[in-house]
């Protein structure tokens, strides 16, 4: 190993043998797998992978900026794709190139992510985040309650029908609650309308039908006293998954990951099945060219190559990330059985998921625009806000935020 | 002082200028370019004149952030300040191990902020905190800490508070420690017991000490940033959302990173922190008119 990476690095770089080529992700990265066979796929190849900690948006946007030191290929995490969409022009438009021949291959939602609405690919997706509901069969077994993965989701096929399940456990154990906070509704139920609080034609849409029923489900489960209104990424609802208290939790594919952190001692008791109405989608991020790479053929190349179906399967070994390659869903590295969710087949659920997931369209604003909501539902869950007043207040602190960024408001 | 001996120390001093213009006043002279500008950190200028300013003068976020570090400014430099000066003390009596007392009250300033900070925020977690079993221990009902607009500004406060006592008592322990001891001869001669030294003699020959960690605590406490950052989590990146329940936790630097950073907002994240700039001249300018009309 060792001696042939000095080699390749010796080597003239000009010579027509070997290229360099630099790849930019995160932490966790590329694993093992996938870069050794990039390597011998592509033995004229070096590819280096650089693992950017720290704020990668900013890292890479701060590059582009520059124009030098630029990555020949690029992550990009789906949080910033909406961002970076809106300046095209520091990338390469992958259907140039040939993109649009792979498309069928990867879910399409996703890759509706990375087009941009004049139809320029700005990436080709790696991962997906399909939404289920994490739940301990145990507990909800003691309480009476369905704990088969396929009789919970029937059981629970409309918000109202869940929410009736968290009444019915709270009769059964006061301590229980089947919520984490209402914005674990709200990420949810909005999406699920398939549309978010910006339009395609830079329209505040916020204050419409399709919001309100949304906001309206997590003031219905405040009321029904079944949310234990713990905020995420804190030690209590850390404690609250491990205890059992939180014996139901909503989550994306990536979130399997997050449960056996906080809670290894419950595993083999959780199950995951659909939640209420359809899935959504959650994160999962893209790979790309700027603009300025100096291969653009070959990075390509090798772009499609880490994304093809193999590579994405062994991928969800290495990180636990869904492949969005629809290929690779089948692959038994996806299927198999997974100890924590008692040797559950999670993987076929989640292909099943993300064939029910909506393309939903983001414009860069969006989490600008729709933060009042979420803030004041936090307010309605922890001080007992007025719903009413709350609604308003988002409404207009939104209405605010979206003309100031030049978002057309009615 | 004119000519030729000059020379020498303008070039001494030029490592410093350069490294000043490079990475301080060019950055300065930037956001204050970007703050007439919609720039969203990559691409295009566009000029939007004082429109980010006319917006910032209306925004109840931003006033509600001022306040909020102005409040736990307060909450933190106060009891900080009492306990700085408590410690002092102490460490000015003891005889044995003085310098093992002295480290390990520096410590928790050393201590990287990010990791105390999730410290503290499972310190004041609402079911299996410590704050909360010391209440239970009392006998009074647990708090919500983190969820309620107070509580939060309590566990800010607090962790800053925290960080900087032992610090700030060494400074008053120097001040402490330049004192003439005949001054307390005396004070003793004519009968003065040790409460009536302290307020007569010990705090008025301090007050220049007091002064300098006030102004340092204040210049420190408008620009508090990490506590907030760390403590408060949100579950969305608009910073309308930041800084936790109602925005009780957002301070001004946190403001400006949430719409700077995480919002790609750059040209009214660059008026915010004008915005800061100036709140941080006016209060030193208070802190300067105080103390001097008192000396």
């Amino acid at each position: 190993m060792l001696a042939a990476c000095s080699t390749s690095t010796t080597a003239p770089t000009q010579s027509s043998a070997t290229k360099n080529l630099r790849l930019w992700t995160w932490p966790d990265g590329f694993g093992k797998p996938v870069l050794s066979a990039v390597k011998s796929e592509f033995p004229n190849v070096t590819l280096t992978q650089t693992i950017q900690g720290g704020d990668f948006k900013q890292k890479l946007q701060t590059t582009l900026q520059a124009g030098t030191g630029l990555p020949d290929i690029t992550g990009i995490k789906g949080e910033d794709i909406a961002y970076f969409k809106s300046v095209p022009e520091y990338f390469v438009d992958l259907n140039t190139l040939g993109a649009s021949s792979h498309k069928s291959d990867y879910f399409d939602w996703k890759w509706q992510q990375g087009t941009t609405t004049d139809g320029k690919q700005i990436g080709v997706p790696i991962d997906i985040g399909p939404t289920a509901l994490y739940y301990r069969s145990d507990i909800f077994e003691q309480c009476g309650l369905p704990s088969d993965p396929e009789e919970v989701a029937a059981a629970v096929r409309t918000w109202d029908e869940y929410f009736s399940l968290g009444i019915k456990m709270k009769k059964a154990n006061p301590k229980l609650y089947l919520v984490r906070n209402l914005a674990s509704i709200f990420e949810i139920s909005w999406r699920q309308s398939g549309k978010g609080f910006i339009n395609d034609h830079a329209v505040f849409i916020g204050d419409q039908e399709h919001i309100k029923k949304a906001w309206d489900l997590c003031i219905q489960a405040q009321k029904d006293g079944i949310n234990a209104g713990f905020d995420s990424n804190t030690t209590d609802s850390t404690a609250a998954v491990a205890n059992g208290t939180l014996p139901a939790d909503f989550g994306a594919s990536w979130h399997l990951a997050d449960l056996m952190v906080d809670a290894p001692k419950t595993s083999g008791k959780w199950r995951v099945c659909g939640h209420p109405e359809r899935s959504t989608n959650l994160g999962g991020s893209f790979l790309g060219i700027p603009a300025k790479a100096s291969d653009k053929d070959t990075s390509f190349k090798i772009l499609l190559y880490i994304l093809n179906a193999s590579n994405e399967a062994s991928e969800y070994v290495h990180s636990g990330n869904f492949p969005a390659n629809r290929e690779a869903t089948h692959s038994s590295q996806v299927t198999g059985a997974v100890p924590f969710l008692g040797n559950q087949k999670a993987g076929i659920l989640f292909a099943k998921l993300a064939e029910t997931v909506r393309p939903l369209f983001e414009d860069p604003n969006e989490n600008t625009v729709n933060a009042p909501f979420y803030s004041q539902l936090q307010l309605v869950e922890s001080s007992g806000k007025d719903p009413k007043k709350a609604w308003d207040d988002a409404v207009s602190q939104a209405k605010r935020l979206a003309k100031q960024n030049g978002i057309s408001v009615d | 002082m004119r000519g030729k001996r000059s020379v020498p120390a303008y070039l001494s001093l030029m490592p410093f200028f350069a490294a000043f213009a490079i990475f301080m006043m060019l950055p300065i002279l930037f956001t204050l370019g970007i703050a007439f500008t919609d720039w969203k950190g990559i691409g295009k200028f566009h000029f939007v004149g004082t429109q980010n300013f006319q917006y910032l003068l209306g925004d109840p976020l931003f006033w509600k952030s001022l306040l909020n570090t102005v409040v736990i400014g307060i909450m933190a430099t106060v009891p900080c300040l009492v306990l700085a000066t408590l410690v002092a003390l102490g460490l000015n009596s003891t005889v044995r191990f003085s310098n093992t007392y002295r480290v390990a009250y520096l410590i928790p300033n050393i201590t990287s902020l990010v990791a105390m900070g999730i410290l503290f925020s499972s310190i004041f977690s609402s079911n299996f905190g410590i704050a909360n079993a010391l209440l239970n221990w009392i006998g009074l009902s647990p708090i919500r800490w983190m969820q309620t607009e107070w509580g939060i500004k309590v566990a800010i406060s607090t962790l800053s508070c925290w960080s900087f006592v032992g610090y700030n008592s060494l400074l008053i322990l120097a001040g402490l420690q330049s004192i003439d001891k005949q001054v307390y001869e005396a004070a003793h001669l004519d009968g003065a017991g040790p409460v009536r030294t302290f307020f007569s003699i010990t705090l008025p020959l301090l007050r220049p000490i007091v002064i300098f960690v006030t102004i340092m605590s204040t210049i420190g406490s408008l620009q508090s940033f990490t506590e907030a950052q760390v403590m408060t989590s949100s579950q969305t990146s608009g910073s309308a959302n930041a800084g936790g329940v109602g925005n009780s936790g957002l301070t001004m630097v946190l403001y400006f990173y949430s719409v700077a950073f995480q919002e790609n907002r750059y040209g009214y994240g660059a008026t915010i922190a004008w915005g800061v700039m100036i709140v941080v001249v006016i209060g030193t300018i208070i802190n300067w008119y105080v103390t001097k009309e008192r000396s």
